[in-house]
């Protein structure tokens, strides 16, 4: 599979696109924020979305959402207005959206809800905000995308499976352009759940160049959001990615996406070994889809040193790495 | 590129029936199994389609939901005459799933709010019960790719439309399709708050309907390439011939109100068939019982394929199994375009004077070569797919 990246359009923690992201995995690691859980007062590590970033005319329409489908929301519009796509053309936009856990701190608020006034006073808003597909809509309405659009949930590797599904949408010729976006936000009850199973690093400190290290986790959220195409169609790609590389060229740097989790008899492939090692999951933090954030670090890195090719390595089960090159 | 794919396995799970054949049985004798929840949902009682094997019971380390899928998919398998597989075989699962994606345990939370204490078991069942995940470990497949699709009501037709197009770019050699969803008291409680669930059993596409029932089930089936049914010596007759899909890109909860999104997944289906609407012989349409999924889904089908179209709902056996009726109502699609009849839509009675066409009311003879599935999801998705019955193709070698 090769597909070209046309545009890309990202928020987390850094704050919000490209040149923020370039900035903060220039510059040392500030520390994670500290969160203190409802009801039990534990402090946790997190690397969150700042709430003002979340403020945009754009989110007009979708001022009753939660930050999951507002952070989707701005990195595809960030990602749509780079791209620069024809009015006509839209109408043959596919939408993938992958994400871990969706938006699930909404959905937690909603069964709040329930148990605070009774069965019978779900709220509407909350309800109709916490299925997967929420976000897709949204950006469906917003973009003015009429193709295929899917939501694709996986715990491990959701990016990959991502990927996966543009190359069938683009190969069958269901659309002419897929926008990926990858999702996953903070919530507080979630939170307590990776306290009490112990995934979270006490010490704020995701050792993310470690492969033997213990499970430990920084939770983080952001969204990155990629428009692609076959090769070759549209003159303002920005590279190309390609599945299972071998052998890999002598200029290659390995971009490591490591967040913490995946950790136990971590092995790199056989082809990784050796190469130059650049991996930037503190910046973002640990969540499910974080394999977008890692993918657009690749693309700021390759397009800082054009002359090398970047070996996305998803340190998860199962995946196989993505060649990126300009 | 394979272009014929087959249908070469089907196993399917509602309160309709227990496998295939109890489904055939259940639709041909108009057998409406509905039952009044007290124990799931809010505190008014509704109606709804719950699966009776007291099996199927959630367990401490198995969703219910993940224990419907695996029955339907074992009964594919069955079908399918899959009990191994060729060496280097590459199977994917493809499933459309809501309930499994989603922490919803009321209790859960409820011990949470009052105590702060995090039961372990709910997330630990969670956390290890991605669908397609834990379908592919339960029955030891291949290597593969691994979907979850949460399109809400449309994540099973998405799946089976996804799966085809996995085989026909040889993404894997075999694909184990469908989708699942369970009874939750939270998807009660949501679907009600908005107002849509019936307080009567359904009436889809009738005048007088009154609002959706909410179901549970599997559908699932086995795809793979005519050419490799043959190399088993699988004879095959039933086929996926195209998918489409498409949003609206309008409301969250609202479908289009011309149907703009369904009826570009509908022609972009029959432009993947390469056939026009003339050859489809009958609809198995999404028909949830609501005021405005019929009204506009039965408009956009009138347009598409004529107010003599043949339309009927089936969600008057199943109920609405959200992310699981889409695999549901292919398998029945199938079945009745192989066996030369649909059912009759159950709960119909008076026309619609805004649907301009009436569903059938008995048990129907239909001869056709193609027939196509309709599904619509909250959000504006909007999915189509089209099978096919042709016993010239797919004749083992």
């Amino acid at each position: 599979m090769k597909l070209d990246i046309v545009s890309m359009g990202v928020m987390g923690p850094f704050g919000r696109g490209h040149a923020q992201l370039a900035a903060a995995i220039a510059a040392p690691v500030p520390p994670p924020a500290a969160w203190s859980l409802p009801r039990t007062g534990m402090i946790v590590p997190v690397r969150r979305v700042e709430d003002t970033l979340l403020q945009d005319p754009i989110l007009n329409p979708a001022r009753r959402a939660g930050r999951f489908i507002k952070m989707a929301m701005l990195a595809a519009a960030d990602c749509l207005r780079d791209a620069a796509i024809a009015e006509p053309a839209k109408e043959r936009v596919g939408l993938v959206l992958v994400t871990g856990m969706g938006a699930h701190d909404i959905n937690f608020g909603f069964v709040d809800g329930l148990l605070e006034f009774g069965m019978n006073q779900g709220s509407p808003t909350h309800f109709s905000h916490s299925v997967h597909n929420a976000a897709t809509s949204y950006i469906a309405a917003m973009s003015g995308s009429r193709g295929p659009a899917l939501t694709i949930t996986h715990f491990a590797s959701p990016l990959h499976q991502g990927l996966d599904a543009a190359g069938l949408l683009l190969a069958g010729g269901a659309c002419d352009h897929v926008m990926l976006g990858a999702v996953d936000e903070l919530g507080a009850f979630m939170l307590a759940i990776y306290a009490a199973r112990g995934m979270i690093a006490g010490d704020g400190i995701l050792r993310a160049k470690a492969l033997d290290a213990p499970i430990g986790i920084v939770p983080g959220e952001g969204a990155a959001f990629f428009l692609l195409t076959r090769p070759g169609e549209n003159e303002r790609r920005r590279c190309r990615i390609a599945r299972a590389v071998a052998p890999v060229h002598p200029a290659t740097r390995l971009v490591l996406d490591h967040d913490g989790l995946w950790s136990r008899g971590a092995e790199l492939p056989a082809a990784a070994r050796g190469l130059p090692v650049a991996c930037h999951n503190d910046v973002w933090g640990s969540f499910p889809a974080g394999g977008g954030m890692a993918l657009a670090a690749s693309l700021i890195l390759l397009e800082q040193t054009p002359q090398e090719y970047m070996l996305l390595h998803t340190h998860r089960p199962g995946v196989d790495p993505i060649e990126v090159i300009a | 590129m394979p272009d014929c794919i087959a249908i070469t396995g089907m196993g399917c799970v509602s309160a309709a029936g227990n496998n295939v054949d109890g489904h055939r049985r259940g639709l041909r004798l108009r057998e409406r199994l509905c039952s009044i929840s007290t124990t799931v949902g809010p505190a008014t009682p509704y109606p709804v389609f719950e699966v009776p094997d007291p099996a199927l019971a959630a367990t401490p380390d198995e969703m219910r939901v993940a224990k419907l899928a695996l029955k339907a998919a074992r009964e594919a398998l069955v079908d399918a005459h899959l009990d191994e597989f060729p060496p280097g075989c590459r199977v994917g699962v493809f499933l459309g799933s809501t309930t499994s994606c989603q922490l919803n345990d009321i209790e859960f939370q409820r011990a949470y709010r009052s105590s702060g204490q995090v039961w372990p078991a709910p997330p630990e069942r969670y956390f290890t019960g991605h669908l397609a995940e834990r379908l592919a470990w339960q029955l030891n497949l291949p290597a593969g790719p691994r979907w979850v699709i949460a399109n809400a009501c449309a994540s099973a037709t998405d799946a089976i439309g996804m799966a085809w197009e996995a085989v026909r770019q040889e993404l894997c050699d075999i694909a184990i399709a469908g989708g699942a969803d369970e009874l939750s008291p939270v998807s009660l409680c949501g679907f009600h708050s908005l107002g849509v669930v019936s307080p009567v059993p359904c009436r889809p596409f009738d005048r007088d309907r009154a609002g959706l029932n909410l179901g549970e089930g599997a559908g699932i089936v086995v795809l793979e390439s005519a050419r490799s049914a043959a190399r088993r010596g699988r004879e095959t007759k039933i086929f996926v011939a195209g998918y489409g899909a498409a949003g609206d890109g309008h409301h969250m909860t609202a479908p289009h109100p011309d149907g703009r999104g369904l009826e570009l997944a509908v022609r972009r289906a029959l432009k993947a068939a390469c056939i026009e609407p003339a050859d489809i012989a009958f609809v198995n349409a999404h028909g949830t019982a609501t005021r405005d999924n019929d009204r506009i889904e039965g408009r956009v089908l009138g347009r598409v394929f004529g107010t003599g179209v043949r339309a009927v709902s089936t969600k008057g056996y199943t109920g609405h199994a959200l992310g699981g009726v889409g695999g549901m109502e292919t398998i029945f699609t199938a079945m009745g375009l192989a066996e030369g009849w649909i059912p009759a839509n159950i709960g119909f009675e008076n026309k619609d004077p805004d649907i301009p066409f009436s569903p059938p009311t008995e048990p129907t003879p239909i001869d056709g070569r193609y027939a196509m599935s309709t599904s619509l999801a909250f959000g504006g998705g909007n999915a189509a797919i089209i099978i096919e019955h042709d016993s010239r193709k797919g004749i083992p070698a």
